[in-house]
Formats: C-alpha cells, sequence, structure tokens
C-alpha cells in the first residue's frame, strides 16, 4: 500500500468534515452534552431531594403526630376543616395529597402514578406506622407493661457489603453518560462514514478519485482511518470533559457529593484504550454497512441503529441482568466495561474478553471491507 | 495508443416482476486510438459511452475482452497506466468544500508528483485556464464554467499521454466550451492520445479526427466523419446516425 495515498485520503477526509458545517456541528455538540447532562441532573436531583411535599389533613395533629412530622422533614401537613375543602386544595394544586381520618380509620390520598405521589405514599405510611406504636406503647405503659418487649423484641441493623455509593437515579445518571461516551464515538463514525463513503458517492466525488492512481484498498484505509481518528479524538474530548463535569458537579450537587468515579492512571489507560478499541471497530461496521447503501438517506438510516449499541448494557444494568452476557457482544462490552472501570468494579476476565474480541471484530471486518469495496456494485451502486 | 478488443461489460438490472435480469452496457467493441488522434465517441443516452469510457479510466473492469494502453493492460500495472491517463466525465465531480489550488495540489499529490515541482506545474495550469481571480475560492463557489476549468486543470496536471473526456463541454457557455475545445486541441498537436464522448454532434465533427458511432451498446460505425457521411450519404455526422440506426429520428432525440 502506497502511505502518500493513505496519508492525502486521510487530510482529505478530515478537512472535508471539519469544512462541512453540520458535521462540524454534530461534532461539538455531542461532547458538550455530557457537562449539560450531568449539571442539569444534579439539579434536578438536588432539587428533588429538597423537595417539602404539602399534605392535607381533615384532621388535628397530637403533639406526638407533630413530633413524628418534624422527623420526617420532606412532608408538611396543612389542616382543613372538611371533605370539600382539602378535595379542592387539592385541584387547585396547594396540596400533592391528602389523609382522612374517620374515627381510628386514616385513608391516604395521593396520584400514584406520579413520583411525588410514591414518596407522599411512603411518608405518610411511616408517619402513620410511628404514630400507631406510640399510641401502642402508651397503652401498654398504662396497663403496667413494658412496651420494649412488645415493640423492641429484636433489634434491626444493617451494613452494606458494597461500598455504599449514593442514591440509585444519580448511579443511572452516571452509568448514562458513560454509555454516551461510548455512543459519542460510534455517533462521529455514522457521520463521518456516511459523508465520506455514500456522500462522495452521491457527490460523485467518489468516482474522480477512482482515476486517480489509488487502489481501492487506500482509499478504504484512508477513509477509515480519517474516521477512526476523529471518533477517537472526539471520544477523547469528552472523556476529559466529562472528568471535571463530574467534579464540579460533586462540588456543587449533595446528589452526586458519594458518587464514584474513578480517575486514578491506570483507569485514565483503560478508558482511552477502549475509546480507540470503540473507534477502531465502530468505523468499520460503519464502512461495510454503509458500503450496501445506495444513498446518502439509507446510509443514515442503517448506521442509526448502531448507535443504540452502547445503549444495551446500560438498559440491562437497569434491570439487573448479569452484565457478563455483553463481554461478547461488539461495542456494548466497551460501554459495559467503561462502566466497570469507572465504577471501580474491573473484572479481568471481562476486560481480556472485551479487548480480545474487539480486535479480532475489527481484524476481520477489515478484511471484509477491503474486498467489499473492491467490489463495482459497492462503487458505483 | 489505444486498442480496444472485443470489449463487453454486462451488468444485472431488477426487472418490475423482481426477477433479476443480466444485460450488456457494451458489446464486443473494438477499436483503436492513435497518438496526435481526437477520436469522437458519439450516441444516444445509453448507447454505453459512459461504461466504455469508464472501463478505459480503469474504474472498471470489462466482463471480456482487452483494453491495452500502451500495449499494458489495467491488470498488469493499474497505477502506472492510471498516473499517464486523465479521465473528465460529467459524473466526475469536484469537492466543493475545498478551494482550487487544495484541490489541485491534492491531485498533484495522488499523481505523485515530485514536490520541487507541485507549485510551478499548478501555477502553469493556472495561468494556462486564467484562474487567478478564484484559484483561493472554494469550488462550491465558482460557477459552472470556472468549475469546469478547474475539472480540466487537475486532468492536464500531471500531463499525462491519454485523455478520456466524457461531455467535457456539457452545460457550459460558448466561452467556456471554446476555452476546453481550444485545450483539446492544443493536446492533440503535442501528440496526445485524446478520446472525446460527445452529445453534440457538430462539435465532434468539427474536432475529431475519426469517430465511432455507438447505440445499444455496440458499434455501428467507425471513420472520420466524412466517411461515414459517404458511406451513409448523407451530409453531416448527425444525420448519418440517424441513418445507421434506421432513420428513427424523434425516437433516439
Amino acid at each position: 500500500m502506497n502511505q502518500n495515498n493513505i496519508k492525502i485520503t486521510i487530510f482529505k477526509e478530515l478537512r472535508g468534515i471539519i469544512r462541512d458545517k453540520k458535521s462540524l456541528q454534530k461534532l461539538i455538540l455531542y461532547p458538550l452534552m455530557i457537562p449539560l447532562v450531568i449539571l442539569l441532573f444534579g439539579l434536578l436531583f438536588d432539587n428533588v431531594n429538597e423537595s417539602i411535599y404539602n399534605v392535607g389533613i381533615n384532621y388535628s395533629l397530637t403533639p406526638e403526630e407533630k413530633e413524628i412530622i418534624k422527623d420526617l422533614k420532606n412532608i408538611k401537613m396543612k389542616e382543613y376543616h372538611n371533605q370539600e375543602e382539602i378535595e379542592k386544595a387539592y385541584h387547585d394544586k396547594k396540596i400533592e395529597g391528602y389523609i382522612t381520618k374517620s374515627h381510628n380509620k386514616y385513608t391516604i390520598y395521593t396520584d400514584l402514578t406520579q413520583n411525588s405521589g410514591e414518596i407522599i405514599l411512603s411518608l405518610a405510611n411511616s408517619y402513620l406506622e410511628s404514630y400507631n406504636t406510640i399510641l401502642g406503647s402508651h397503652y401498654l405503659t398504662e396497663n403496667g407493661i413494658d412496651s420494649t418487649k412488645v415493640y423492641q423484641n429484636i433489634i434491626i441493623d444493617y451494613e452494606s457489603l458494597k461500598e455504599e455509593d449514593s442514591n440509585m437515579m444519580t448511579s443511572m445518571i452516571f452509568s448514562l453518560v458513560i454509555t454516551y461516551l461510548i455512543m459519542i464515538v460510534v455517533m462521529v463514525c455514522v457521520v463521518v462514514v456516511t459523508d465520506s463513503t455514500s456522500g462522495e458517492k452521491e457527490r460523485g466525488t467518489l468516482e474522480t478519485i477512482l482515476t486517480f492512481p489509488i487502489r481501492s484498498s487506500e482509499l478504504v484505509f484512508g477513509k477509515y482511518l480519517a474516521t477512526t481518528i476523529l471518533a477517537f479524538i472526539v471520544g477523547l474530548i469528552s472523556y476529559f470533559l466529562s472528568i471535571p463535569t463530574i467534579y464540579i458537579g460533586k462540588e456543587l450537587f449533595k446528589s452526586y457529593e458519594e458518587m464514584v468515579f474513578i480517575t486514578n492512571l491506570p483507569s485514565i489507560i483503560l478508558v482511552i484504550l477502549l475509546i480507540f478499541l470503540t473507534a477502531l471497530l465502530s468505523s468499520g461496521i460503519c464502512m461495510a454497512l454503509s458500503g450496501k447503501a445506495k444513498t446518502y438517506k439509507e446510509a443514515q438510516s442503517s448506521l442509526q441503529f448502531i448507535s443504540l449499541l452502547p445503549m444495551i448494557p446500560y438498559f440491562l444494568n437497569v434491570m439487573e441482568v448479569d452484565n457478563s452476557i455483553f463481554d461478547l457482544i461488539p461495542i456494548a462490552n466497551c460501554g459495559s466495561l467503561l462502566n466497570d472501570i469507572v465504577m471501580n468494579n474491573v473484572n479481568i476476565q471481562s476486560l481480556l474478553i472485551t479487548i480480545l474480541t474487539t480486535i479480532i471484530y475489527t481484524i476481520g471486518i477489515l478484511i471484509y471491507i477491503s474486498k467489499q469495496y473492491k467490489k463495482e456494485e459497492t462503487l458505483f451502486s | 495508443m489505444i486498442k480496444i478488443e472485443n470489449v463487453s461489460k454486462e451488468f444485472e438490472k431488477t426487472s418490475e416482476n423482481g426477477k433479476k435480469i443480466k444485460f450488456y452496457a457494451d458489446q464486443n467493441i473494438s477499436f483503436q486510438v492513435k497518438d496526435g488522434e481526437i477520436l469522437g465517441l458519439l450516441g444516444p443516452n445509453g448507447a454505453g459511452k459512459t461504461t466504455l469510457l469508464r472501463m478505459l479510466a480503469g474504474i472498471m473492469k470489462p466482463t471480456s475482452g482487452e483494453i491495452f494502453i500502451h500495449d499494458k493492460t489495467y491488470e498488469e500495472n493499474e497505477i502506472e497506466l492510471k498516473k499517464n491517463i486523465s479521465f473528465l466525465s460529467g459524473n466526475t465531480r469536484l469537492y466543493k468544500d475545498i478551494s482550487c489550488i487544495e484541490l489541485l495540489k491534492m491531485c498533484a499529490g495522488y499523481y505523485g508528483m515530485d514536490k520541487t515541482i507541485i507549485d510551478n506545474r499548478i501555477n502553469e495550469v493556472i495561468k494556462r485556464f486564467d484562474m487567478e481571480s478564484f484559484k483561493n475560492q472554494r469550488i462550491g463557489n465558482l460557477s459552472t464554467g470556472q468549475t469546469q476549468r478547474v475539472g480540466v486543470a487537475r486532468c492536464i496536471l500531471h500531463n499525462p499521454h491519454y485523455y478520456i473526456l466524457d461531455e467535457a463541454t456539457s452545460g457550459l457557455d460558448i466561452i467556456s466550451s471554446q476555452v476546453i475545445l481550444d485545450f483539446i486541441k492544443e493536446e492533440r498537436k503535442k501528440g496526445k492520445c485524446i478520446i472525446y464522448s460527445t452529445h453534440y454532434m457538430e462539435e465532434a465533427e468539427n474536432i475529431c479526427n475519426r469517430v465511432v458511432l455507438l447505440n445499444k451498446g455496440e458499434v455501428i460505425a467507425i471513420g472520420t466523419p466524412q466517411e461515414i457521411e459517404k458511406k451513409t450519404n448523407t451530409s453531416n455526422i448527425r444525420d448519418a446516425f440517424f441513418q445507421l440506426i434506421g432513420g428513427k429520428k424523434n425516437e433516439s432525440e
């Protein structure tokens, strides 16, 4: 292979993408989404955690009830005189739910389709169970029975087997950000490859290039390397943009305070290696699929689903499915492993399988595209 | 010299009922083009001109037959042959996001030109095609005529011996067309071997030494315009063509 031809092709492709306003906008916007998502969700979760829920009641609180509610912090009771008044307040959105009392029966009304409704139900349940215990204790004490023998026969405590990091929602956001890192690499490949293959065919410039003294393998390899380089650079920018943003997020938002995001030297090296491997494989897959497309639009739509591959481990993780099953799925395994690396949860076996399979897949796909782009139906379809 | 021997090109297309049908874009085509000669390739749309030119330029392979350029085939040494050929077609577009200078430098790189002579050669072709005023402009911002001049400039940059020109003046105004026709004549004087495909029969008659008339993938006549006119008892190549295809003037037009 003539290295000069490959070099010229790489330079031509990089220049073409950078000068194309739409493509450039995408390459800039993709990484910028990371700080935006982290900061926005930090703000959102802090607001949710600090939210006070107003709950209407049609009775007066006893001093004991007031003490319990004071301890619950997130709930504020508003007293109303009758059912009508309380229902009107709910419809006017002055309260998010209400509790009615008839003799010794308490009924909790709340909208369980909303997140706030579930929180109110949990808080109200907690308040009423505590109050029930207090009433029971009073009765037993009045009758000369030690209430601790009834309510404290056993003592419940817990120890987490894993280091506690934070709540589930913030973990999911961090995981989503890491998944998005891999998605960015794939999305850059989609943008660059559609333009450099189907785009070139459609614009008629591919035929111009083919008249030059260049082998189709040099042309394909040049395009492939240009895509890999761009995807790798944008992936790196995204990663190095996410590190300070996460640390700023940890400083700014309580929800992120205890989140784990490892940034020591070995983890940084591993993340860079994974971004590179993802770029190598994704550009190959994109080129193979794009070669089959007849138009730019056809290529775009056939490549869209690849961008979703990294999302598979994310969704299955949410469903708590064992993540060792991703080790053989191309691109998805890189996303899964990247998550494990930054969460300090690396499994050496997964690491080796992911690296090895990605290299094997990449070699296979390179052999395939070098043959595919020699065919006239690929070049002139 | 370019020698084409029994060249055929078969394609496959899907019919209306979904079946794949094989058909010949070109069938058993044979002719020669000598150095210092302009050979006109004439025929209506679908006659097989573009496919034939693509095979001549080495970007498509014949299904059967042989193409010899300088007594060598593409199988023998594709890269070396391509270094000596220039292909300009209505289908070969230029990159719109780069300037004329950048395009010419890129082409010089692909042709493996010596770095020490690239700048001088680029300046020469810029002067030759009067591109000084727009040499730094992006190609996408140029007029059709200016773009075509850049296209021709990139074709002659590496000083090839063989020119394969497909509809080189198509869509151009009279002045831009003349620039290109003058250039073709000049190259012939230098002993270059030129294949020139066009829709404009009168244009071909004026500049071509010989013409090949193609219809439905087959050669229907070869000779000087005068020979063909004499053979068909007509006064111009247009009428000769219609005479040869059976007088169906409106159908072919």
